[in-house]
Order: C-alpha cells, then sequence, then structure tokens
C-alpha cells in the first residue's frame, strides 16, 4: 500500500470529532476530483463496524486501524504507532487536527520521520505539484505562506477552516495495523484524569463561540451568557483578564497567550478589542461584538457591532435568538 | 536537580511590525524580548532549584542580539546560559542544534523546561522534536510540576479535563501560565554585564536539503463593520437580527 496523504484521525469513543470529518471530507474529495490517494488512520478503543462505515461516506476508501481498548492516548505511544505506519506506506503528507492530542504527537512524529511540520494551517489549496499553506503568525499581524514541492511533511489543520464536503460513499477496505515496538522510554504513566465541570467542548473545535471580557462584572452574571450560549449551541470563551479573575478554564482563553480559533460565529460580550485578544479571534467568519463604548476598538475586527450595555441586550438577543430557533424547526 | 530551560528570543508583537520593500520584516525596527512561556518555564526551574538545590542553565539558539535578551532574564536567577549562535530558524534545525549540544555538555540533565508555544511563529514544535532526539519522555502543557523522588508528578492540561501524570527524570516538560508568577528579574543584576555566565557557541550549520518555500505577508484588514448605535436595546437587537437574516448569517 502506498499512498498520497494520511489523515490521523480522531474519535471520542468511536464518534468521529467534526474536525476529523473536515479532514476526511476534504481529502476524500480530493481523492475523486483528482484521483490523490488517501489512507486514514484509527486506533483507540471503541472502534466499530459504524465508525469504519462513517469514514467511509465521507469519501475514504482506505482505513488502517489499531484496536486497542486500554491504549493510552499519550503523545509518545500515537507518535510511535504513527510513525512505524508512516515509514510503511510513506505518505507525501501526513495530516492531523490541530488538537490538544495532536499537537502533543505531531513534533515528535516529525521529528522521527526527520520531516518538516507545519501547524495550526488555516487555509490548503492541494495541487499535484504542489500544495499551498497559510498560517498566521505575530499575534495574527502577518501571514505565513508556505509552497511545499515535494518533499514529504506533517501539517495540523485548525478545526473549522476547511467545512464539510459531500462525497459520495464507500465502503472502505480495512487493514489491520501490527505493531512490532514501541517506544517505551518517552513514555509516562496516566494516573488520572480530574475533571472540573461537566466537560466542555475544546474552545478551537466550536462553532460558535460566545466569548466574554471584563464587561462582565461577576461570576454569577455567566448564567446569563449561559443562557445565550446554549440557544446557539455554542461555547463560552474569554479574554485573558476574565481567566486571570477564575470565571473561565485557561484552556477556554482566546487570543495570543490563549488559544487561537476559527469559529463560524463569534459573539464578543465586553471586549474591548487589545490586539493580543484580537490575534487569536481574526479568522472567526463572522464576529458580532457588543460594547457599551462606541470607540471600542474591538468595533474594527467585527462585522457587526452594536454600541450598547450588555446587561440589557444579552437577554434580548437571547430571547430573539430563541424564537428564531423555534421558527426554523 | 540540573534544569535546563530552552529560551527563545521573539520580535516583541506589541511593537510595529514594519514590512520592508522585499516583503521581510523590518527587524531594526522591532524590540526583542524573551518568549513569555519561557518566563514561567524559567521560574518554575529557579523554584525547583530553591527547593531541591542544583543547577539551572538557559539554552537558546539565536544571533548576536541575544545575549542581551538572555542577560535580562539570567537576572531572574538562572545561573548559567549557553548561547548557540546559528542563522536557522525553522523548528526542526533549531531543535537539532539544542538538542546536539545539550547532549555535548549537559547530556545530564534531570529535567528540561520550556514554554509550550512560541507566541511568536505560533509553531509548538521545537520542545516535541528535541525531546523526541533525546529520547526522554514528553509531557506537553503543564500547570503543576511537583518532584517525587525519581519522578516528577505533572497536571496536564487536557482537552476537556485535566490529567495527573508521572514522568520519569529525565524527562520534557512544557509550561502553561497559571503555574506560576514569574518573579522580576533583579536591577542590579541586569545592570551588571560582567558577572553572568553566558557561554556563546557557534554552530556550524548544515547544509540543508530541499526546504519548502515560504513567504510572509501583512494580513488583511477585516470588512467594514455593521455598527448598530441605537440607544434603545430592543431596537438594537432587532436591526441585528434583521442583518444577519439578511446576510444568511443565521
Ligand atoms: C504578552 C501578553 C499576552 C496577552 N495575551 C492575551 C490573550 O491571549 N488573550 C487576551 O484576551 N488578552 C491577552 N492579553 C491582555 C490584553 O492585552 C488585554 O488586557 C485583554 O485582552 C483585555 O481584556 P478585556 O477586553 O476583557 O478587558 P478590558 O480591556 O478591560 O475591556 C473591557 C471592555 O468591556 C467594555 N464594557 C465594560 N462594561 C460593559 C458593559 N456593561 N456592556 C458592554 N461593554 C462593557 C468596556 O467598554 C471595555 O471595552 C495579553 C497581554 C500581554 C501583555
Amino acid at each position: 500500500m502506498s499512498c498520497d496523504v494520511l489523515v490521523v484521525v480522531e474519535h471520542n469513543e468511536g464518534r468521529l470529532k467534526n474536525v476529523s470529518i473536515e479532514l476526511l471530507s476534504y481529502f476524500g474529495r480530493l481523492g475523486k476530483d483528482n484521483g490523490v490517494k488517501v489512507v486514514a488512520f484509527v486506533f483507540g478503543d471503541q472502534i466499530s463496524e459504524k465508525l469504519y462505515c462513517d469514514i467511509g461516506k465521507l469519501g475514504i476508501l482506505q482505513i488502517v486501524s489499531y484496536v486497542d481498548n486500554d491504549l493510552d492516548m499519550q503523545p509518545g505511544l500515537i507518535a510511535g504507532m504513527t510513525v512505524g505506519l508512516a515509514k510503511k506506506i510513506k505518505p507525501k503528507l501526513i495530516v492531523m487536527a490541530n488538537t490538544v492530542r495532536s499537537r502533543d504527537s505531531a513534533p515528535l512524529i516529525a521529528q522521527d520521520l526527520d520531516i518538516e511540520m507545519y501547524s495550526d494551517i488555516i487555509d490548503i489549496d492541494y495541487k499535484k505539484t504542489v500544495i499551498n499553506l497559510t498560517r498566521l503568525i505575530y499575534g495574527g499581524k502577518a501571514i505565513e505562506k508556505i509552497k511545499l514541492l515535494n518533499q514529504q511533511a506533517l501539517i495540523t489543520i485548525r478545526p473549522n477552516v476547511l467545512g464539510n464536503h459531500e462525497n459520495e460513499a464507500f465502503i472502505p477496505k480495512i487493514t489491520r495495523l501490527k505493531i512490532n515496538e514501541l517506544p517505551i522510554n518517552q513514555t509516562y504513566i496516566t494516573k488520572a484524569k480530574i475533571t472540573k465541570e461537566k466537560a466542555q467542548k475544546p474552545i478551537n473545535e466550536a462553532e460558535v463561540i460566545i466569548a466574554i471580557g471584563r464587561g462582565l462584572r461577576r461570576v454569577d452574571d455567566l448564567n446569563m451568557v449561559n443562557d445565550l450560549a446554549r440557544v446557539v449551541d455554542g461555547v463560552i470563551g474569554s479574554t485573558r483578564p476574565v481567566v486571570d479573575m477564575g470565571f473561565v478554564r485557561r484552556s477556554h482563553q482566546i487570543g495570543q497567550s490563549g488559544r487561537s480559533v476559527s469559529p463560524r460565529l463569534a459573539i464578543l460580550l465586553g471586549i474591548s478589542g487589545q490586539i493580543q485578544f484580537v490575534a487569536g479571534i481574526s479568522k472567526a467568519k463572522t464576529i458580532i461584538a457588543i460594547n457599551k463604548d462606541a470607540k471600542a476598538t474591538i468595533f474594527k475586527s467585527a462585522d457587526y457591532g452594536i454600541v450598547g450595555d450588555i446587561y440589557a441586550i444579552i437577554p434580548i438577543l437571547t430571547r430573539e435568538l430563541r424564537k428564531l430557533k423555534l421558527q426554523n424547526r | 536537580m540540573k534544569i535546563l530551560v530552552l529560551v527563545k528570543e521573539i520580535i516583541d508583537t506589541n511593537s510595529k511590525i514594519i514590512f520592508d520593500k522585499q516583503k521581510k520584516i523590518d527587524e531594526s525596527q522591532v524590540k526583542w524580548v524573551v518568549n513569555l512561556y519561557d518566563e514561567y518555564a524559567l521560574e518554575e526551574a529557579i523554584r525547583i532549584k530553591e527547593q531541591y538545590g542544583g543547577e539551572v542553565v538557559i539554552y537558546s539558539v539565536g544571533r548576536d542580539r541575544t545575549k542581551d535578551t538572555l542577560n535580562y532574564i539570567m537576572s531572574m536567577g538562572a545561573d548559567r546560559a549557553v548561547l548557540i549562535k546559528s542563522e536557522r530558524s525553522d523548528a526542526k534545525s533549531v531543535s537539532e542544534i539544542l538538542a546536539k549540544h545539550i547532549g555535548e555538555r549537559d547530556g545530564d540533565f534531570d529535567l528540561i523546561l520550556a514554554g509550550w508555544i512560541g507566541i511568536d511563529c505560533n509553531r509548538g514544535q521545537v520542545p516535541g522534536r528535541v525531546s523526541s532526539i533525546l529520547g526522554v519522555p514528553f509531557v506537553n502543557v503543564v500547570i503543576k510540576i511537583d518532584i517525587n523522588g525519581q519522578t516528577v508528578i505533572c497536571e496536564k492540561e487536557g482537552e476537556s479535563s485535566n490529567e495527573i501524570i508521572e514522568a520519569k527524570i529525565p524527562s520534557l516538560i512544557t509550561v502553561q501560565r497559571g503555574i506560576n508568577e514569574p518573579r522580576y528579574p533583579n536591577i542590579l543584576s541586569i545592570m551588571d554585564k560582567t558577572e553572568k555566565k553566558i557561554e556563546i557557541v557557534e554552530n556550524i550549520d548544515q547544509i540543508r536539503g530541499k526546504q519548502a518555500r515560504i513567504n510572509i505577508e501583512p494580513e488583511k484588514d477585516r470588512k467594514k463593520t455593521y455598527m448598530i448605535n441605537e440607544s434603545d436595546s430592543e431596537l438594537a437587537v432587532k436591526m441585528l437580527m434583521k442583518k444577519l437574516i439578511a446576510d444568511k448569517v443565521m
């Protein structure tokens, strides 16, 4: 088996992550239109016929799978498996999602294979002879454009940037991966998982984000924001000071020293629009900003702006969005 | 404990970034600072040393000017620094250079600490690559470190939950904001440029194989904002909803 593109799939207990659906359907499309040979690599627990089927539906013909119900998803092991597979099938491009999990193992894989890696890609143009990649640097002040000619490389693609593509469904061919040895000296022991509150979707995988800034005065006022988030199926993120105050988890901080996100929609509440924050949100498709200060710089980065008090606007906006949602059902 | 800290000198992303005619960033116009996350790593290293004794050594791949940046950050309390001079700035070369010189000079390290990402280029590759070359466990994005005999217990930021991880010593750990509050560098020590031990090493840059072509361009601004400045909140929301529906956002 040889291939052009190896897509490393992420799933939660057998259910494909949205970002993996994007990656698979994007490359599935390329397979159909341009004859690009794509292999999907799945591993972990609760891998079922249904998961294979779901991958086939996205236009993928070849799946390599490694089923291990006790597999500890740590970087050393994921890297070991992926490197082993990549050495066998020699893909030109290894594609991973730019998620916490993949970013742990991606640099190890790239180094073991002795290849370049480009992380947090926000745009890709795949042609037979050249692959063009785009990423943001210097706090979103500059774009880096990469032209891959014929060298093997690993890329991690940001969630929500490729979108979903409809493809003809395939019945995939499954190959089981045999692993001889994993790099045991590069592993650790996972002792426990601590879930502080009810598990929230990672902010960089959210399609809709409600971001709050210091305009929110008390932690109790989060209830009002939660109501809004529920109506639009959104995940709550925030600026750094709001994380520092302990209102929001650090993993949900947006910005230069937090996460960079590309949701379909971002609603920004009481955020001034400092460059360090904007750096993380600038690639949202649509941005709505609400701020009581008409001169707030955040409006420069927004598509829609309301000058007003979030405490007055949020309940009304929630009510109206709920109305619309019920109408559209 | 011998703790190595990987430090990257970066362009201060607060400063205005000016592009010259060749679309290259005008490096004479920018301020150079230490990557924010590396300060957390250094602070953590110093705290471990204060508790268990040992040595804190900074490793950095940079240019001549990097000396000043290192001089500043060393005043937080590092014992010495190794500045490896190289023209390379791609993640792979930098990692290989770091690993090589670490292996030659301080291969008997107990821990390597680093910031989990560089806020300039957002690559997040060097620590992982270095761990891979040196063959030690890689614990990424950590918010708490406790030394426990021959192992280290870390709280690692996960996707939806945090994880408690036990790794053996030696390991490479990257740190996330929230792990500590870095101290300010000691002013007297910053001014005294003589006492600090910065070893400067010239790297012999190898000829590289085929490389991808990389261009940097200024980012474009967003299109015009649809502004609603209406004192009646009900009306403001109605206007927004109408426009969102017309634009097919909703
Ligand atoms: C190295 C470095 C890295 C940083 N990294 C990040 C980062 O990753 N992410 C980040 O967010 N920040 C980061 N910062 C901090 C950043 O510079 C700003 O301080 C921060 O983004 C401001 O947060 P804010 O908008 O919530 O607060 P503020 O700047 O205080 O703004 C609050 C806004 O709310 C408005 N407001 C107040 N009350 C109301 C109301 N009732 N209704 C409507 N509007 C109201 C005000 O008009 C104001 O515009 C970083 C800073 C540095 C130096």
